[in-house]
């Protein structure tokens, strides 16, 4: 009977050990900030943190998105020059991080182009419309008297935000997923979370030991993978011109424009995947690095200490540099290191 | 002085032959259900939409998935593909072929999220 007593015990602990190894918390795609949004998490308060990060993300999205009536950034959108909108400290916190980001990506990130990001149809109301086309040199250069960040002035202190003409629009698209990914890593960290990813719209924060995450071909059919990497407790990020894009005349046109010329930028950077804690600072560099070109985005992001793979076209050849700590595997053919 | 027993010194060991058998079962089947849940190939396909989850099956049977008349699922020879999507851009139709772990086809006008669950190929693609 002893012997029986001790088999059963064993088992049990058998069951317990094994459903500690296979339990998680809520895994689910959600569709927010004109995205998909995933959330996994693993050990600890994992349920409580899910629900509490769901909310978040929910409370932000009203926040920051352009395209929810009366947001911070709707309502700043839909001011008239020199008035004063009251918005959340969220959004001053953001718009003061991208102006610091302006000034030292000698403005490549600019989140004031939302006119021109507009005028290409690329905006969340315009992003499925079909047969698009390029605008006209005229159509602009009639707007980019408008598309300087400089011209937006925040009161962190009041919390208000001033733009100087009515015409000036802004867009946290390059900013606030990686914004909201640091946030969800923060309450997945109060709650004491072991292990997980956190997926907004491909701005990563992987908590834990380090996991094979996969970066996306720029060339090939979406989904698949040109490299891998490991990496664990740090967000991953990557922005490249396959996203958001349309074809007209066989020229490739996409969402990342280039503040100086008024269109997609044409670099040469076709995909700019950045490592670092901080994913908001990864998902502006990421941005910034397409419209930077090779050699200034590799030493801007040295600058700030942090890991990056660029993928460059020329001559209709892939080729591809990296810097900091992190290994870049090659998964598969067609790639060149410089 | 009593003489020692040690017919009863050895009916008090704390563990018998068969014990030790019994702990060795239950380590290996341990390690066992760790390594199931740490490698591998993908083992299904999850459809979710709106977030829920519409539809799960496994890649061992080919077969067609019609995803509530907005696109259709393409099980075939373990890998995964969308085609008759209603969407305006159909870039889900375009995706990759998928047969890794990790990799999702994403559809978000249908608000619909194919993905390869598993482990062992990618965690997570950005």
């Amino acid at each position: 009977m002893k012997k029986l007593i001790k088999l059963i015990a064993l088992i049990l602990v058998f069951c317990c050990i094994t459903a500690a190894v296979a339990c998680s918390a809520g895994e689910t795609d959600m569709f927010m900030l004109g995205t998909t949004v995933t959330v996994n998490l693993k050990g600890g308060s994992a349920n409580k943190a899910f629900k509490e990060i769901v909310q978040e993300i929910e409370r932000l999205e009203q926040l920051l998105s352009t395209s929810v009536p009366d947001s911070d950034i709707d309502r700043i959108n839909k001011a008239n020059g020199g008035d004063e909108t009251a918005v959340s400290k969220e959004c001053v916190d953001l718009l003061i991080f991208a102006g610091e980001l302006y000034e030292n990506t000698d403005k490549a990130f600019n989140i004031a182009l939302f006119p021109l990001v507009e005028l290409w149809q690329f905006s969340p109301d315009k992003i499925y419309e079909e047969n698009k086309k390029p605008p006209s040199n005229q159509d602009i250069f009639e707007l980019m008297p408008y598309v300087d960040f400089n011209d937006l002035s925040v009161d962190a202190d009041k919390g208000i935000a001033v733009k100087k003409d009515g015409k000036m629009k802004i867009d946290l698209g390059g900013i606030a997923k990686g914004y909201i990914a640091d946030r969800a890593n923060q309450i997945a960290e109060k709650h004491g979370v072991k292990s997980g990813i956190i997926n907004v719209g491909g701005n990563i924060y992987v908590i834990g030991e380090a996991v094979k995450v996969g970066i996306t071909d720029p060339r090939r059919p979406s989904g698949t993978v040109a490299f891998s990497v490991r990496a664990g407790n740090i967000s991953i990020v990557t922005s490249g011109d396959y996203e958001k894009c349309y074809f007209y005349d066989n020229e490739r046109y996409h969402h990342i424009i280039d503040g100086v010329t008024g269109s997609p930028a044409k670099s040469g950077v076709i995909s700019a995947t950045v490592i670092g804690g901080n994913s908001a600072l990864a998902d502006s560099l990421a941005t910034a690095a397409v419209v930077m070109g090779l050699e200034k985005s590799l030493a801007l992001i040295q600058s700030y200490s942090l890991s990056a793979l660029i993928i460059t076209e020329k001559d209709g050849k892939l080729h591809y540099n990296s810097t900091g700590d992190y290994e870049f595997t090659p998964e598969i053919d067609g790639y060149e290191r410089d | 002085m009593r003489g020692i027993d040690r017919k009863s010194v050895k009916s008090r060991k704390i563990l018998v032959r068969q014990d030790i058998a019994a702990i060795a079962v239950i380590v290996l089947l341990i390690i066992a259900a760790v390594i199931a849940g740490s490698g591998g190939r993908p083992d299904y396909v999850s459809v979710r939409m709106n977030g829920e989850l519409y539809y799960r099956a496994s890649l061992g049977e080919d077969k067609v998935v019609d995803v509530d008349g907005k696109l259709k699922v393409v099980i075939s020879g373990g890998k995964v593909s969308v085609r008759d999507a209603v969407c305006p851009d159909k870039l889900c139709e375009y995706s990759a072929l998928m047969d890794k772990s990790g990799q999702k086809i994403i559809c978000l006008p249908c608000k619909i999220v194919v993905s390869m669950d598993g482990k062992g190929d990618y965690e997570v693609i950005t």
